[in-house]
């Protein structure tokens, strides 16, 4: 970071104060947004920052320049800037910011807002040169930061054009107070103030509305007629000559001003004009010389454009208008001294451990391999502080030849376009990378030091390539790679041996080992937690609860997801929390297990934020996950309205999105249950036919769930050992692997096959085993999911367990009852949700009064059909004939 | 804007310029000077104006120019 971009320019000595502008910018300390725009050479900078020098307003300054288009450095450096004010301010975002995984800069903007809210202070915020943003990602940030902004504070924005903000807006609401081009430029008086009574050089009244009308007040003109002045005999002539030119005026002025320095002190300008920053020291090297520190000074003193960025003297820069003039005139001289010039300069900072600003001079002169090389010593340390743009920026510029030429720079270029999505542009350069590593660890002539750094590095291209062929669904290589990943990393790197077993995790994760998955991603948590990088645990977390859950072990996975939520409630990220979607996902962990053991308020407090979270996601399989679970529990609670609109939602999604099988299987399960339910069997029928579900179908874990509604389908349409094959092979499989919630729905759905096939008593021990089963950890929301086919078996197996000894405890029964009851009561009291559609239709064909016949015909369906929906209306709704139906159902406002 | 364009600014700008200005020819016209030259696209024109902007030079007006 360099400090001198957080430093107020100062007021030169001949200032002139102008305090007509000053009340107008004082007006700003009850606005949010003082907008100061106007081309260079208008003195924002002077104006802004003697007005805060006058009143000792407490100000984090800010200088701006390329680099700063990316976000990360843009917030960091306002933190760093608003901690001169408040020492302890925004100390955890600035920890989440410069890490290798970051959480968008919205959620650290909130963060810092609420920070800023602590500040029991006024403060303003200068944005200086704030036209070098271009970056969208860092103007919705400023935006952002604009309308959620607390009271106490005021941005001021320097620019030489207007901002891409919402800047007519603030306008309209009075929260905008602007300085331009028309009341910054000076005024007869103030150039009479500044040549006759700071500079003494006693002009008329006539020579100062000459120069008025010459420059229009322009005040970079100004000064530079002034500098030109400096010796000069005749002054009035020199003004009347200069009216009458019509030349570029800076043309003009530049060539009088070089005419009367020296010619030492004209090389010292045109060569020193190609740094953007300059201290004594570093103009010594590039000059060969070793009175830089009396030039500057001088400089400064005579007011050649030469501005201090710190209050030591140290690092000075000229006005970057004076740096263009001089850098025009260097660039009609010899070529190659100039590329000598970026050279010494570019060696200067790299020696004096800067090389960002080394790598800016070797891409000036279009030294690709130089930059290269000193890219690939620091960009580890970029990626930990997670100044992804600028890696990405060089990736960019930089020729890919080249960049395959440097392994470390390979590594997190790629690391990086995968986080992206651009896989296909990432994978040669890890190929790149890994043939170099290969080779000097295979080379004998290599030093140790050599190989040691190289299997490291290694070990970490594999870490990357196991991450992208589990993207790419290549689970051979996938493993291959993850191993390699471990054989080549250690423990004394925590950060990357977690990223190691994580790799592992995902690894044995495609090969479907979820044991050996758990184990390799408990230990990645280990040392996550050893590297202190919250968004690493974060991200093991959030990948590891949801699989513990499908392992049936519910509490651990619920208490990993609380006690990460709590964990970063504690650290202060409270925020982050509310705006990430990593944290939805464990929301929604939580809020499905909760619904697992039929908790389905607390299930509903915890996938609300979760559903909030994902609105905005633009990540599908995740969005989809989100609303199963969502949908799961308003079934729980009897809420079929709200169950339906999440399908309409999923519906909606998934007409032009692929997602993740698994969750694909889950939306599959939760309508083709609801088709069942509703007894809409063609459409069922037809529902999972469409999405490739046979009795014999090659089942894996992904698609598991889809198939128990599909055998409650089969078992309603009489196919008796088209089901039993079907349980049978699901059963098998989740013994196999111990997936302890499928052996109990399996067994659920069993009870139902053998209760229609006349096996009351096999059903009945069914069910009771399941209840066996779920009593360990309250796994009850399959005997809710399918409760209409057992109902009636549930009452003997409650008479069971009251007389005999069953591993049943009392408390399981209690709970399941408690949970029916709920249910039952809400569909009750919001007794039209339960009607499917085609119900509905026959209601209001009833309300026509027409006989079950005619309701038949003209809805297209048997007289069977029309019956078995007359006799569910007056089921669902509670009441004994038609008529009685009518009325209640329009009571009710259901029709 | 694209193809070649005719930029006319406020008095006469050097013609050392000529190079800042990514080669576009200057010449002058009464007070005026205008900058001539092919310009690759949209970017490279706004390129073109941010410098004009940065020397505070007069933007007088900006024409496509038939060849």
């Amino acid at each position: 970071m360099l400090l001198t971009k957080l430093h107020i320019p100062p007021a030169s000595q001949n200032i002139v104060h102008r305090q007509e502008l000053y009340e107008k910018l004082n007006i700003g300390l009850t606005r949010k947004l003082i907008l100061i725009s106007a081309p260079a050479g208008f003195g924002k900078t002077t104006v802004v920052s003697d007005w805060i020098g006058q009143n000792n307003f407490p100000a984090a300054w800010f200088s701006l320049d390329n680099g700063d288009n990316d976000p990360v450095d843009f917030l960091s450096y306002i933190i760093s800037g608003i901690q001169s004010i408040h020492t302890t301010f925004g100390q955890g975002a600035l920890k989440l910011l410069n890490s290798p995984n970051r959480p968008s800069g919205e959620s650290i903007a909130g963060l810092l807002i609420n920070e800023i809210l602590n500040i029991n202070q006024n403060f303003l915020l200068v944005l200086d040169d704030f036209h070098l943003i271009k970056s969208n990602e860092v103007l919705k940030l400023v935006s952002y930061l604009l309308e959620h902004i607390p009271g106490n504070i005021h941005i001021v924005i320097l620019t030489r054009s207007d901002p891409a903000l919402s800047v007519s807006r603030l306008r309209s609401q009075h929260q905008l107070v602007e300085l331009r081009s028309s009341d910054l430029s000076f005024s007869a008086n103030d150039i009479s103030v500044l040549f006759n009574k700071k500079l003494k050089l006693g002009l008329s009244v006539e020579d100062i509305y000459s120069l008025e009308t010459k420059t229009e007040g322009w005040i970079a003109g100004l000064q530079l007629t002034a500098l030109s002045m400096r010796g000069r005999e005749n002054i009035s002539e020199f003004i009347q000559d200069l009216k009458g030119d019509n030349r570029y005026i800076m043309d003009y002025l530049m060539e009088e001003v070089l005419k009367i320095q020296s010619d030492d002190i004209e090389e010292f300008l045109l060569q020193t004009s190609i740094l953007e920053q300059m201290s004594a020291p570093l103009c010594n090297a590039v000059l060969n010389r070793n009175d830089s520190q009396s030039i500057l000074e001088t400089l400064e003193r005579n007011n050649m454009f030469v501005i201090p960025l710190d209050s030591e003297r140290t690092w000075y820069r000229y006005h970057h208008l004076f740096a263009e003039l001089l850098k025009q005139r260097l660039h009609l001289r010899d070529k190659t001294a100039i590329i000598e010039l970026h050279n010494k300069a570019g060696d200067w900072f790299y020696t004096n451990s800067m090389p960002l600003l080394a790598i800016e001079h070797a891409l000036k002169t279009e030294n690709f391999e130089k930059s290269i090389l000193f890219l690939g010593e620091i960009v580890e340390t970029m990626w930990q502080n997670g100044q992804h743009t600028a890696i990405l920026k060089y990736g960019d510029l930089l020729p890919d030849e080249l960049i395959k030429k440097s392994a470390d720079f390979c590594l997190y270029y790629s690391w990086i376009l995968i986080i992206a999505g651009q896989i296909q542009k990432a994978e040669p350069f890890l190929v790149s990378a890994e043939i170099i590593t290969m080779q000097i660890i295979n080379d004998k002539d290599s030093s140790k030091k050599d190989v040691q750094y190289n299997k490291k590095l290694l070990g970490k291209i594999s870490v990357a390539f196991a991450y992208l062929y589990s993207i790419t669904k290549d689970p051979g290589k996938t493993f291959s790679y993850g191993k390699a990943a471990m054989e080549n990393l250690s423990d004394d790197d925590p950060l990357w041996y977690s990223w190691g077993w994580y790799s592992i995790g995902i690894a044995e994760m495609s090969r479907e080992n979820f044991t050996e998955c758990i184990k390799a991603f408990e230990s990645a948590l280990v040392y996550g937690k050893k590297s202190g990088n919250i968004y690493l645990i974060s991200t093991i977390a959030s990948r590891l609860s949801p699989l513990e859950k499908r392992m049936g072990l519910y509490k651990t996975s619920y208490k990993r997801c609380s006690d990460l939520i709590n964990l970063m409630k504690e650290s202060g990220y409270a925020q982050i929390i509310k705006s990430e979607s990593t944290y939805a996902l464990l929301y929604t962990c939580m809020a499905g297990i909760e619904s697992m053991r039929t908790d389905f308020d607390d299930a509903l407090e915890n996938i609300k934020p979760a559903y909030s979270l994902c609105k905005n996601e633009s990540d599908n399989s995740f969005k989809v996950y989100v609303l199963v679970v969502y949908a799961l529990t308003l079934y729980g609670r009897g809420d079929i309205t709200g169950v339906k609109k999440m399908l309409n939602e999923m519906d909606d999604i998934l007409r032009i999105n692929i997602v993740f099988p698994s969750f694909m299987a889950l939306y599959i399960a939760m309508k083709g249950l609801m088709l069942v339910e509703q007894n809409e069997l063609e459409k069922a029928n037809q529902f999972f036919k469409e999405n490739g579900l046979e009795y014999d179908n090659k089942i894996s874990y992904l698609d598991e769930f889809a198939y128990c509604p599909y055998a409650l389908l089969l078992i309603t349409e009489k196919k008796f050992e088209e089901a039993e094959i079907l349980l049978s092979k699901l059963l098998r499989m989740a013994q196999t692997a111990n997936r302890i919630e499928r052996v109990i729905e399996t067994k659920v759905i069993y009870a139902v096959l053998n209760k229609a096939t006349g096996n009351k008593e096999t059903a009945i021990i069914n069910l009771i085993e399941a209840l066996e089963d779920a009593a360990s950890e309250n796994i009850l929301m399959s005997f809710i999911l399918f409760y209409s086919g057992i109902n009636d078996l549930l009452k003997e197996v409650y008479k069971i367990q009251a007389t005999t000894k069953t591993k049943i405890p009392k408390e399981l029964i209690n709970k399941l009852k408690l949970a029916i009851e709920k249910k039952e009561k809400f569909m009750k009291n919001n007794l039209g949700s339960g009607l499917s559609d085609r119900e509905l239709d026959t209601l209001k064909l009833i309300a026509e009064d027409l006989s079950n016949r005619e309701i038949a015909d003209k809805l297209f369906i048997s007289l069977n059909t029309a019956k078995t929906h007359v006799r569910n209306i007056l089921l669902k709704l509670d009441v004994e004939n038609r008529s009685q139906a009518v009325t209640k159902a329009k009571e009710q406002g259901i029709i | 804007m694209k193809g070649k364009t005719k930029i006319t600014i406020q008095g006469h700008l050097d013609k050392k310029w000529k190079n800042r200005f990514g080669g576009m020819e200057i010449s002058y016209e009464g007070d005026n000077t205008n900058l001539t030259g092919n310009l690759k696209d949209e970017a490279h024109m706004h390129g073109v104006l941010n410098i004009i902007r940065d020397l505070n030079l007069k933007l007088i007006s900006v024409n496509s120019v038939e060849e």
